[in-house]
Parts: C-alpha cells; structure tokens; sequence
C-alpha cells in the first residue's frame, strides 16, 4: 500500500540525513 | 542646505551628460535597443498583425517588446565602464549615489527615446485605438520608470559578473514580474478607455513599486559598485 | 540536543503515518497530499528568508560563513520549492484536471522556483568568493522586496481564471476540521525542524568544502 512505500521512503530519508550527521558529528571529534 | 542640493544635483547632470556624450560618440546602446524593437515589432506585424487581436494581448506585446528592448540595451550603462576600463577611475570621481542616479536619468532617457519610436510604430502596425490617451501615457512614464530603476541595479550586478548577457534576463524577470503584469494591465484599461480613476490601484502599485525599487537601489549600489 | 530533535521527527512522521487511514478531504485520497504540499511550500519560502537574513549580516559582517549560511539555505529551499511544485501539480491533475492551471499558488511558487534559479545563476557567474557573497546577498534583498508585490498581483490576475482555489480556500479559511489540523501542524513543525536540521548540515559540509579548498 502506499502508506508503507512513503513510510519506508521517510525512514530511509532520515536515516541519511542521520548518517551523514554522525559522520560529520566523528569529523569534528577529529 | 539648498547649496548642498544644488551642488548634488549638478554632480548627477554631470555624470548624465558624460553618458549622453560617451553615448553619442557611439550610440551603441541606443542602436541595439532601437534595432531589437523594430525587428520584434515588425516581426509581430507580420505574423500577428492581421488577425485580430484583443486589447489584453495588444497590452502584454507591448510590454513584452519593452521589456526584451530594455534587456538589450540598458545594462550597457555599466558593462562598458568595466570592459573599457574607466569603472576605477568613475569609483573615484563621484559619489556612488551621484553615479547611480546619473546612470538611471540616462537609461530613462534611452529607454524614453526607445518608446518614441516604438509606441507610434506599434499603435500603427497592430492597428491599436486607444480610447483613453493620458492613462496609457501615465502608464508608460510610470512603468518606464519602474522597468528603468529595476534595470539600472541588476544591470550594476551583472556587470560585475563573468556572463553579462542572458544573465541580466534572467534576473530582471522574477523582479519585474509585478511591474510588467500591472503595466500590462494598465495599458489595457487605457485602451479600452477607462479613466484614470479607474487604474487608480494600478497606478498607486506602479509607483510604489518605483519608488521601493529606487530606494533599495539607491541603498545597496555602493555595496555592487565597490566589488 | 540533536537526538531530541531526531526522535521528534520520528514521532511525528509516525503520527502522520498512523492517521493516514483516517478521512480526508472530499477529494479523497489524494487530498493527503496536501500534508506534504502545503509544509513543502512553507519551507521553500522560510528557506528564502533565512537565507536572505544570512546575506544581509554577510554584507555587515563580512564574514563568509554566512554566505555559507545563505547559500545552504536557498539550496534547501529551492529543493523543496521544487518539491512543492511538482506535488502541487500533482494534486492539481487530480483535483482539476491537469498538471498546470495558472492557478495563483501554482504561480507564486513558480515564480520562487525562478527567483532561486536566477539567484544560483549569478552565484555560478562569478567566480571570487566574497563578490559572489555580496551580490548574492544584494540580489536576494531585491528578490524579497518584489515579494510583497508580487503577493499582490498574483491573486488579482489569475484569480478570475480559475474559481479552482477556491476548494483549497475553503479548506483553509473555513476553519480546518479538528483531524485535519492534529496532522497538519504537526507536518509543518516536522518539515520546519527537517529544514533547520539539513540547512545545519549542510553548512557544515559546506564549510568543510570551503576548509580544504583553502588548505
């Protein structure tokens, strides 16, 4: 259904957006 | 201080009258304005002209071929100064609000003798009556001066830039995008002889909008000249 | 500081997700787009703000950071303008019939989408970093100031075309129904806190770019 697709594009949306900002979180920590 | 003024004043004609000079030596800008007008018109006459076409569409060609025109020809103020070289040398002559209001009196005057050619031309080809001649004349002054002011800055922007030409286009059209469609609209109800009372919102939108633009040009073109 | 936001986000994105089986406007399922339309909207122009905001403390300060800042944001913004565009039309072609109506909003948040590319056009044209900051800068306090204007010639010109407006109008102006505001104004907390959450990140990765460039 089309409510789990969005949901799922959400989630793997955000979990981008939240790699990339621990990544950049470890590059200060340098 | 009236000396003050005055002194100002003299220092903005000054700077007028070195573009006219500079201008008529070459009449670059001129001659690229003129010449983008009768070949858009002439190109509408041909194809357009013999239908027949209501007073909104005649309104927006109008405006349409202004717009382009000025897009042609009203930026040379500045890019010139940068590609001969002089730009440093009027950095240090006068003030940036004297330069900035002598270059606007002169892309008004170009942009005034551009619309003595182009109206009468354009009235006649498209077959145009206008029913209400001092509206559309207010309408074109005030438009003209709010088309100018926007110009003059954007035109001061890009000619601090690598591109020049298509860039001064597609900066000008969000920001003269109110100014051209009131204009537009204006000029339809001159032609369809409404009164000046009836554009009175026009009019107070076509004004302000000069005034505003003038204003923030006027503020911000020292911060572009200095670059 | 940043988990607590996160976990907001989640919640919220999980509430909207969980209402979605409950009714929505009379146009049926596809109305839930507006959800996501409307606070897609919303953030293209807070973009526009904050990053006019930032070119205006660049030009007293002249510190680059905030062109940074600037830039990031109109990048942000002119992302979900696109977004917003596109999900509009979308809507548009189910609700009205087809993809472009010259309906007002269709308008204004076209004419954003111009203003920011004309606004990465100029920063592409120069090269120097602190011209294209200043210029920049300039150029999106002109942008903003047509605003105004522009808000009010939309309405008036293409107004009398489409009586289209007028569904979402009465959905806004008549007071949202109860279910409809609990999803709603999460949305565009959500989508507000999304867009400050990326724009810091990517000035961060901005900065870093601009840290090895100068090294």
């Amino acid at each position: 259904m089309a409510l789990i697709a969005i949901l799922l594009i959400w989630i793997a949306i955000f979990l981008y957006i939240w790699y990339l900002d621990s990544k950049l979180k470890k590059g200060n920590k340098k | 201080m009236p000396s003050k003024f005055s002194n100002w004043v003299t220092k903005i004609t000054a700077v007028f009258k070195k573009e006219i000079k500079s201008e008529f030596r070459t009449r670059y800008a001129l001659n690229s304005i003129l010449m983008f007008a009768v070949v858009t018109l002439t190109t509408l006459s041909f194809t357009v002209g013999q239908f027949a076409l209501t007073n909104p569409v005649k309104s927006a060609l109008l405006w349409v071929i202004l717009f382009f025109s000025a897009m042609s020809g009203l930026a040379q103020v500045f890019i010139k100064e940068e590609e001969r070289r002089t730009a440093s040398i009027l950095k240090l002559s006068a003030l940036p609000n004297v330069i900035f209001l002598g270059k606007f009196f002169f892309n008004l005057v170009l942009l005034f003798m551009l619309e003595i050619v182009t109206i009468p031309l354009f009235l006649i080809l498209l077959s145009l009556q206008v029913e209400s001649w001092l509206l559309l004349l207010v309408i074109l002054l005030l438009g003209s001066l709010g088309l100018t002011s926007a110009t003059t800055i954007i035109g001061a922007i890009v000619s601090k830039t690598n591109v020049k030409g298509t860039l001064l286009t597609v900066l000008s059209f969000p920001i003269l995008l109110p100014l051209l469609v009131i204009s537009i609209q204006g000029t339809k109800l001159a032609l369809d002889g409404s009164h000046l009372a009836g554009a009175g919102s026009e009019i107070i939108f076509l004004l302000s909008y000069t005034i505003v633009m003038l204003t923030a040009s006027i503020l911000f073109f020292e911060t572009v000249w200095m670059e | 500081m940043g988990k607590i936001l996160l976990f907001l986000l989640m919640s919220y994105v999980i509430i909207w997700a969980y209402i979605f089986p409950a009714p929505q406007q009379s146009l049926g399922e596809v109305s839930r787009i507006f959800y996501f339309h409307v606070p897609s909207a919303w953030v293209s122009v807070l973009a526009f703000l904050v990053s006019m905001l930032n070119g205006i403390i660049y030009l007293k300060k002249r510190d680059l950071n905030y062109d940074i800042k600037s830039s990031s944001a109109s990048q942000i913004g002119l992302l979900f303008a696109f977004l917003a565009t596109v999900s509009g039309s979308m809507w548009a072609k189910v609700s009205w019939g087809a993809y472009w109506n010259w309906d007002p909003r269709q308008v204004s948040i076209f004419i954003l989408l111009l203003i920011y590319g004309a606004y990465f056009a100029l920063r592409s044209a120069v090269l120097e970093n602190d011209k294209k900051a200043a210029l920049s800068a300039v150029y999106s306090i002109l942008a903003f100031i047509t605003v105004p204007f522009l808000v009010f010639i939309v309405p008036r010109v293409f107004e009398s075309l489409h009586p289209a407006t007028s569904v979402v109008d009465q959905n806004l102006k008549i007071q949202m129904s109860p279910k409809v505001s609990l999803v709603f104004f999460p949305s565009l907390v959500g989508f507000t806190i999304l867009f400050f959450w990326i724009w810091s990140l990517q000035v961060k990765i901005s900065q870093r770019v601009e840290l090895k460039k100068g090294g």
